[in-house]
């Protein structure tokens, strides 16, 4: 009986679900994981600039810190009266001769009137050096503090133009008898501060520039391009910052701008730098993050085919058995693997298909008995038309005083019975089943006189082999019931052997009628009963449940030429084969 | 089970080939990845072809790109062009023979290539008319102006009509160095000198005393002497000329095609001269970067 109504595969079942759990934790890990490390990578890349940026600073404050201890070391040269002696004068020139940043030293009283120069003889008027912004600047700042002018051609110095930062201090000296504010001054080669920025790299293309106070640009990589309107600083995102982070577009990029004061100089340093340059770890953590995702979903889809099929071969494998038992192959087995549940299945039901069999077997068994039964019953019936022929002949014979003849068929009758009955044994020796049938022919070879003849040939080795009884009676009553009236008024020839053959025993009904047509041939041993042939397929059945399938009947005939019935049979001489 | 493991085969080379995806480093432009950007000239001497070369190669570092140069010379030009290899070229040849020589081999060779020459529309050059009228801008309305010039090139011509709105109907006049000086000058309270002979020539006559110290001289660089003439006031205002920006928008024009406006020059004064944003035009070989 088959469940037509089909539910879902438990097989599908099983892969979706194992598919859909891993693929749900990879993705919750995606999304609880991912943006948490990403923006983890990005806040560590934005460090390490703000970091580069500040050793950078701190590397440029150490530089300004040796310029002013150098202006402190001037000035500690200074005489209280400049004008007292000119000693000092030497020392300076010492001073700048020893440190090739220098581009300049001078001292200038209160008007701008120099004291000593290392540059030789001033330009301009007097007037203009106290205009000069870092002169200015100096003085409002006492002597206390050291001025970092923005970058300029220092022009006081006749036949000498140098492109420099300017530091400025305020000295106190002593000019006729009064304290008076001076102004000491000493130009530094702007190389030396753009060298300290440009070497700044941040990410492939950042950068690193400072800004003044006013939010001038004081050293720039691209200066020159600045300088001359081919590149522009946007300067807004650094504008009123002293220190700290801005997010900036720039060139329609995102970028990180890092500010960081330069102490003294009160100018700041600003490194930029661009989002996709640092974030590159970040974008390919991302790709790695995706990769080993999918990578993982794959494997994990892989490994819950693979369960799967683990899991539900032995259960397709059992299907399939019990599909082929329901068609009737009981020999079917279920073979052992998989899991431990799957075992403990497929032995119940190789134990319950083994008891199946066993059952059938035994069913059958006692089914062919009983039917052995049954047929050894039916043979041992004396036909009663034959009973009544023979006996109406002898009655015959007596009335015609033929009382020795009446006399053998008497005998042969008896013998026929004797062998018939055997002392219920099923089975006889070939000579007394050969007996059987001779004293069988004797009386019809009686009856029909000269409408047949007959002749018995055995083997000597044959005649005590065993058999199972009344084989060849059926067949020789079969052969003269169809043969002798089919062969109208001709001497039919009746010829049974007995021989071996191997190991088996043969017997041969032949005779020389009209033979059996070949349709009904095919079918003689295997038509139902109740049609005609009856006597052969109870014999070749009867053989077959003693002896097995491999024995039995084999009928061969002409039409016109006659029929010769093979009956094969185990050799045996004493017990069941 | 055979399907089985071969589709199970089939994910982990799948697998395997993502992995090696995703494990690709990160790429980063190597040198050999690198745009060769050539600039030819015939003098490679000289602050202007050096600020022009530092404007080239300023241009070639934003794009990521190499400049080499190549001093061209007549004699060997046709193996020195047979040597050439190059994405782009940025030309600055002075003599006509040799220039249309490159570029026909840059035409033959389909290398991009841009051409400093005064005037001719697609190349490089400074805005002269531009600048003329910047330079005379700054010219007192109420000082009678006389405008010179020594000779009328391409570059002059466009200055003069630059100037043109500011000096009315009066034409300006030739000079010839060594010669007497025209008669309005000597009624000029203002010069216009439209090149830097003329320039060069007023300051010459200034000096000489032909000229009075208070005549306001606008002229062109003047070269070896322009710090001294703004410095002295001789000179009250010059137009400087930007050769960093003519190597820079042409090697940006000759890399990827895009053209900048042409730069005007910019003008000087003794007040402005010494001002950071014109160290690089009044100081050249100053270092600023």
């Amino acid at each position: 009986m088959t469940n037509k109504s089909r539910g879902y595969s438990l097989y599908i079942i099983l892969l979706v679900s194992f598919i859909v759990v891993a693929f749900t934790v990879l993705l919750f890990l995606f999304v609880t994981l991912g943006p948490r490390v990403s923006s983890l990578m990005r806040q560590n890349a934005v460090d390490r600039i703000r970091e580069t940026v500040q050793q950078s600073a701190s590397g440029f404050t150490q530089y300004t810190d040796s310029l002013q201890s150098t202006m402190q070391f001037a000035l500690s040269i200074l005489p209280d009266d400049p004008e007292a002696d000119d000693s000092w004068h030497e020392k300076m020139g010492f001073l700048k001769v020893s440190m090739p940043e220098i581009s300049a030293i001078a001292v200038f009283d209160e008007e701008g009137t120099p004291f000593y120069t290392t540059a030789g003889q001033l330009r301009g008027s007097q007037m203009e050096v106290n205009q000069e912004d870092w002169f200015l600047r100096a003085r409002e700042r006492e002597g206390i503090i050291t001025y970092f002018s923005p970058p300029h051609v220092q022009s006081l110095f006749d036949s000498q133009y140098a492109y420099v930062i300017t530091l400025s201090r305020g000295i106190r000296y002593i000019q006729e008898g009064q304290q008076r504010l001076g102004v000491l001054m000493m130009d530094i080669y702007y190389t030396q501060f753009s060298r300290l920025v440009n070497r700044v790299k941040l990410g492939d293309s950042g950068y690193a520039f400072v800004v003044g106070p006013d939010d001038s640009i004081i050293t720039h990589p691209r200066m020159s391009q600045i300088d001359l309107n081919l590149f522009n600083e946007d300067l807004r995102p650094v504008a009123d910052t002293i220190i700290g982070l801005s997010d900036a577009k720039k060139g329609g990029r995102d970028s990180v701008y890092v500010i960081h004061s330069l102490d003294r100089t009160r100018w700041r340093l600003v490194g930029i730098a661009f989002v996709d340059e640092i974030s590159q770890l970040q974008t390919s953590f991302r790709r790695m993050f995706v990769v080993a995702l999918i990578s993982a979903a794959l494997l994990a889809a892989g490994i819950a085919l693979v369960l799967t099929r683990l899991i539900m071969r032995p259960l397709t494998v059992l299907g399939a058995t019990m599909l082929k038992v329901q068609h009737g192959d009981l020999n079917a087995t279920m073979r052992e693997g998989g899991f431990n549940e799957i075992r403990v299945i497929s032995d119940t039901f190789n134990d319950m298909l083994y008891q199946l069999r066993e059952l059938m077997d035994q069913i059958v068994q006692e089914q062919e008995k009983k039917r052995l039964h049954e047929l050894n019953a039916l043979q041992a019936q004396i036909n009663p038309h034959f009973l009544y022929n023979t006996l109406d002949s002898i009655i015959w014979m007596e009335e015609r005083g033929k009382s020795q003849e009446s006399i053998r068929m008497v005998s042969a009758l008896a013998k026929l019975f004797r062998i018939s009955i055997s002392k219920g044994r099923n089975e006889i020796t070939v000579r007394e089943e050969l007996e059987h049938v001779t004293n069988y022919l004797i009386i019809q070879k009686m009856r029909f006189k000269e409408k047949f003849v007959y002749t018995i040939d055995a083997k000597e080795d044959a005649l005590p082999l065993r058999t199972v009884k009344l084989i060849l009676q059926p067949l020789a009553e079969n052969v003269l019931n169809h043969a002798i009236d089919e062969t109208l008024g001709e001497q039919l020839h009746l010829r049974i052997t007995a021989y071996t053959e191997g190991d088996d025993l043969v017997f041969t009904v032949g005779d020389d009628g009209v033979g059996i047509p070949e349709e009904k041939l095919a079918t003689l041993l295997t038509a139902p009963s109740g049609q005609s042939g009856i006597g052969l397929r109870n014999v070749h059945e009867r053989i077959q449940l003693t002896y097995g399938r491999r024995y039995g009947l084999h009928i061969q005939s002409a039409e016109d030429e006659g029929t010769l019935i093979t009956i094969r049979l185990p050799k045996y001489t004493g017990g069941k084969a | 089970m055979k399907r089985t493991v071969a589709i199970a085969l089939t994910l982990l080379v799948i697998v395997a080939l993502m992995v090696l995806w995703g494990a690709e480093p990160i790429q980063r432009s190597t040198v050999a990845d690198e745009k060769i950007l050539l600039l030819l000239t015939n003098n490679d001497t000289g602050w202007f072809f050096l600020q022009l070369r530092e404007g080239a190669q300023a241009a070639c570092q934003n794009q990521g790109a190499l400049l080499r140069t190549l001093v061209i010379s007549s004699d060997s030009l046709p193996a020195q062009l047979g040597s050439i290899s190059a994405d782009a070229a940025l030309v600055f040849v002075s003599q006509e023979e040799d220039r249309a020589m490159v570029q026909h081999f840059l035409q033959e060779n389909a290398i991009p290539y841009r051409m400093i020459l005064d005037g001719d529309e697609g190349t490089i050059h400074m805005d002269e008319r531009g600048g003329a009228m910047q330079l005379a801008r700054i010219i007192p309305s109420n000082h009678t102006l006389v405008s010179v010039y020594t000779d009328e090139d391409a570059a002059v011509s466009e200055r003069m009509l630059g100037a043109l709105d500011y000096m009315g109907d009066r034409a300006p006049v030739k000079v010839t160095p060594g010669e007497t000086l025209p008669a309005s000058l000597h009624f000029a309270r203002a010069c216009l000198a439209l090149d830097a002979e003329a320039t060069r020539y007023i300051v010459d006559a200034k000096e000489r005393g032909l000229l009075p110290a208070s005549l306001l001289l606008f002229g062109y660089d003047t070269v070896e002497t322009r710090v001294k003439d703004l410095e002295s006031g001789t000179v009250y205002a010059m137009l400087m000329p930007e050769p960093y920006t003519l190597g820079y928008n042409g090697a940006l024009a000759s890399m990827t095609g895009q053209m900048r406006p042409s730069p005007l020059g910019r003008v000087i004064t003794k007040r402005t001269m010494f001002l950071s944003r014109n160290v690089r035009l009044v100081f050249p070989l100053i270092q600023t970067d």
